[in-house]
């Protein structure tokens, strides 16, 4: 997979040739099944740093915005960000209903490999995108920060200037909609 | 819920945060008085953030990938295709060795089985692909066979012809080995180089612990990973040629003591570069130690570069023939090296003859002399700080070089990087090397500027500095320049509000030279800038020329004049460019899409396909010069143990080396990189966002022990000791330089990792 394509791709897409979405989705597939296969085969304990630079690296073939011109950066990494969050949430769902006829699988949302860490709070993908639409008509902007940080990869900078604000308007943003998602998923989660 | 509550928790929320968490109910009651329902759905968002620090913290995909390897069954691997797994024989650089059964022939084999990390990066998969091709077009009795490439759910295997024995590695623990057999051994490696060298093929990483030695008396080399076809058809660009090899091998892999001069330089390498190994190999089993040894690899590197091996060492039936051989072999200078590795064998055959040749030295390669005194001035110009404690012992700047190596732990309660989700770190190091100041950010406070004696373990908050994201030294030391708020300010070390000196709404860095002049980027979109550093008017120092993006990374030479700095642009105008305060005539220096650095005495660092090289510049001249050569990166982790804060000082228990020390549970731990996290991190060094995510993971449990780079530095070791002070056999580097920047570099000389049995 070269990445002029994904950047061809999904400039496509941007312009609404949904047959794009169509090429697009495997590559992601693509990804996600390598990452997979390496968390898979390696081997126990020390290797925080491989995965966080196997996401790192996952991404960056995915999504590399240094392909692009700067003056469409900012449409490219919606973009991307609301391709992942469309083919990785389809997944998740299509996951939870084939494996539990409906349910959808419980998933660590944050990387920890200590049982008795605080990050290991579970939720899912396919309530955080419900809780994400929910959010969206509360307040647009801090759920567009959490497609773009969650689920495009950006960086706090990179996201201030996809949306045009300042870092610390993001800041603001991710704090805010960090807890109120948390609050949300765990709701629905409890019985 | 309407989006005008929401707005309306949100912004509470917001100044909640900037609240001490202990006054934060008190906060809420007053803000709230009359609306208790809103102080409740602050609260309760509060706790949310208070029970879920590390929530979304991981991007998407990490958790899509990881509840796709949990829904997979995760049995041990038991066999791969038809082999079944028997034993784990070893683990190398390029994978673990297996011993397994292969169920159709009904023989055993050796799997070589490549990480699966590697086995997901295209290029060690090339790497890979091409040892199993290069190796199974070598059939010889003297070369351990391939049989082919096995690969099963995602894995790849390299099956080979299993050699009973023990390798020349084990059986040289005994002692040397006795004339006649040596020459026999000898006679068997050189016939399996022969055969090599004939198809262009290059070992590179001949060693004993590469050499089988059957109990039958016959002789296996193994390993012919690092083999690379010499065919230089396959890059015609000699100066690409150079730079692939480098990327390809010598950089961080091999072992040094065995690799030939002109393979520790990073230059292209040929079939002589074998028989330097050969040459090693052989001088090894005759008197039962190496030829270049050292405690650390950098002093074997500079004991090969430097020294001739100890003859008198020999014992003193080696054949006159033999002598002369090795003579010839371990000639530093590749053009006066015995040429073919089929003239040995004469020499290898002969019986004892006439006395050994005097002994002639020759000529020393004036680049091993060069390179020597650069070493020699780069350490002395590294010397700096004070004394650590290293394995609960005081180290003495005398025994030590001059090198340092510091624990940073964030302050209590607050973590690197500027915000709770932001934590890209940065540091700087005062320019007398005495003091460090970072950021680090707490939920109470928000963002600051802490500053400590390099040495010491505990940092102080600087006053008014809050909302800080970056930060540069003044020359004197005794003021910092940070980022903070959408300005460019200073503060005054020893106290004081922080005066505002422009607007900079997205700091992109900054550098203060002697005069009182300070160059930065207020955004990474447009020029660089000046402002005096006792305020003035701001004016741009350099124009945007056609098609760049923005001028970032600005850093003063040593002349107080010019400035490096990074041109954000499409290929072919992005680099690195050099401009002056008082003619603004930018020169590109080399190509590059990330920062650059001056380190004294005269080296520019920087990026080449994502691995940090180092090479000669001269800062008059504004000229690069020589060779750039690859830095491998080294990366310690310290384990922080309850409330404890001096995990240097108390680092008894920590290793380096191997992923077998790699920390545990409870464990101090330190690692050396593999060569895709090393590149990795090489870029993190330079562009700091692609650590954040790195960095972020660790900040609770781990310090991240970094050091400040040399070129190639002396060295010293230590054996680690396990708590109750048994030796647990490991030796670790330790290289100091320091940029005139004061940044801060995971860095490390080029080594090979450390044994750690």
């Amino acid at each position: 997979m070269s990445a002029p394509t994904v950047t061809q791709l999904l400039v496509a897409w941007g312009n609404g040739d949904e047959t794009a979405l169509e090429q697009l989705t495997p590559l992601v597939y693509q990804e996600l099944h390598r990452l997979a296969a390496a968390y898979m085969t390696r081997e126990r304990g020390g290797h925080i740093l491989q995965t966080t630079a196997l996401v790192n690296e996952a991404y960056l073939r995915l999504i590399d915005g240094k392909q692009v011109q700067w003056q469409n950066r900012a449409h490219f990494f919606a973009m991307s960000a609301r391709l992942m969050r469309r083919v990785l949430v389809d997944v998740a769902r299509s996951r939870g209903r084939a494996k539990r006829g409906g349910g959808d699988l419980q998933v660590s949302l944050s990387e920890s490999e200590a049982g008795d860490s605080p990050f290991s709070k579970g939720a899912d993908l396919v309530a955080l995108d419900d809780a994400l639409k929910t959010l969206a008509a509360l307040n647009e902007r801090q759920s567009r920060v959490v497609e773009l940080r969650f689920f495009g990869g950006l960086t706090h900078e990179e996201t201030a200037h996809v949306l045009n604000v300042s870092v610390i308007t993001v800041r603001r943003c991710w704090n805010v909609a960090q807890a109120w998602l948390y609050r949300e998923l765990n709701r629905d989660a409890r019985p | 819920m309407t989006p005008e509550r929401h707005q309306q928790i949100s912004e509470l929320y917001d100044r909640a945060l900037e609240v001490a968490p202990d006054r934060r109910s008190a906060f809420l009651a007053e803000a709230c008085a009359g609306d208790e329902a809103l102080g409740a759905e602050v609260a309760s968002l509060l706790a949310a953030r208070a029970e879920a620090p590390g929530f979304l913290s991981m991007p998407a995909l990490h958790i899509a990938a990881q509840e796709l390897a949990a829904s997979r069954p995760s049995t041990p691997l038991r066999a791969i295709g038809p082999y079944e797994i028997r034993a784990l024989l070893g683990r190398g650089g390029m994978g673990e060795v297996y011993r397994a059964h292969d169920t159709r022939l009904g023989r055993d084999v050796a799997l070589k089985l490549l990480p699966a990390q590697l086995a997901l990066d295209p290029r060690h998969m090339a790497r890979f692909e091409r040892e199993a091709r290069l190796v199974a077009s070598l059939n010889h009795p003297n070369i351990a066979a391939v049989y082919g490439i096995e690969e099963e759910s995602g894995r790849r295997a390299l099956v080979l012809e299993l050699v009973d024995g023990a390798t020349l590695a084990e059986r040289l623990t005994s002692g040397p080995v006795a004339v006649h057999d040596a020459r026999a051994i000898a006679r068997q490696i050189a016939d399996a180089l022969e055969a090599a060298h004939d198809r262009g093929i290059v070992h590179r990483d001949l060693k004993p612990g590469n050499v089988m030695l059957r109990p039958d008396g016959a002789v296996k080399v193994l390993d012919f990973g690092l083999a690379k076809a010499l065919d230089p058809a396959q890059v015609s660009d000699p100066a690409l040629r150079q730079v692939t090899t480098r990327l390809d091998g010598n950089a961080v892999m091999g072992t040094p003591a065995y690799m030939s001069p002109e393979q520790v330089r990073g230059m292209p390498v040929d079939q002589r570069s074998d028989i330097w190994g050969f040459g090693a190999v052989l001088y090894e089993m005759l008197t039962g130690r190496r030829a270049f040894d050292g405690e650390t690899s950098s002093d074997m590197i500079a004991a090969l570069l430097e020294r001739t091996p100890d003859w008198s060492a020999l014992p003193a039936d080696t054949p006159a023939a033999v002598l002369r051989l090795l003579h010839r072999c371990l000639e530093k200078d590749p053009k006066r090296r015995l040429r073919h590795i089929a003239d040995v064998r004469a020499d290898l055959a002969d019986a004892d003859g006439a006395p050994p040749d005097p002994v002639t030295p020759g000529r020393r390669p004036w680049r091993a002399r060069a390179l020597t005194r650069t070493l020699a001035s780069v350490a002395v110009v590294g010397l700096i700080g004070a004394a650590i404690a290293f394995n609960g012992r005081m180290q003495n700047s005398a025994r030590t070089n001059g090198l340092r190596q510091y624990a940073l732990l964030p302050p209590d309660g607050a973590a690197f990087g500027s915000s709770i989700v932001d934590r890209t770190p940065s540091f700087a190091i005062s320019p007398d090397g005495h003091r460090l100041a970072f950021v680090a950010s707490s939920p109470s406070s928000g963002a600051r500027l802490w500053a400590r004696p390099i040495d010491g373990l505990t940092a102080d908050p600087l006053v008014g500095t809050e909302g800080a994201a970056s930060l540069f030294w003044s020359p004197d030391g005794l003021s910092v320049g940070l980022f903070a708020d959408g300005k460019l300010k200073r503060v005054n070390l020893a106290g004081g509000a922080p005066v505002v000196l422009a607007d900079a709404s997205s700091g992109s860095g900054g550098t203060w030279n002697r005069s009182g002049d300070i160059v930065y980027a207020p955004t990474p979109q447009g020029p660089l800038w000046h402002v005096p550093a006792g305020g003035g008017t701001p004016r741009a120092v350099t124009q945007l020329g056609a098609g760049e993006l923005g001028h970032v990374q600005p850093q003063f030479l040593p002349d107080g004049r010019h400035f490096l700095y990074l041109v954000r642009a499409a290929e072919p105008r992005r680099g690195i460019y050099v401009s002056s305060l008082d003619s603004p005539e930018p020169k590109r220096i080399v190509a590059g899409r990330e920062r650059a650095l001056y380190a004294a005495p005269g080296y520019l660092l920087f990026l080449r396909e994502g691995r940090l090289f180092g090479q000669p510049f001269d800062a008059r001249r504004l000229e690069l010069s020589g060779d750039g050569f690859p830095w491998s990166i080294r990366l310690r982790l310290f384990q922080r143990r309850g409330a404890r804060r001096t995990l240097c000082r108390t680092t008894a228990r920590w290793s380096i080396g191997s992923a077998a020390c790699w920390p545990r549970p409870s464990r101090c731990g330190s690692t050396t990189l593999d060569e895709s996290s090393a590149s990795l991190l090489s870029r993190a060094i330079i562009r700091p966002s692609d650590f954040r995510r790195t960095a972020r993971e660790w900040r609770r449990n781990f310090t991240i022990c970094v050091r400040q780079p040399a070129i190639c530095g002396s060295s010293s070791s230590l054996p680690g000791r396990s708590r109750d002070s048994r030796p647990t056999g490991c030796t670790t580097t330790r290289a100091c330089g320091r940029p005139t920047d004061g940044s801060w570099y995971l860095s490390g000389v080029r080594t090979a990792s450390a044994t750690c049995t």
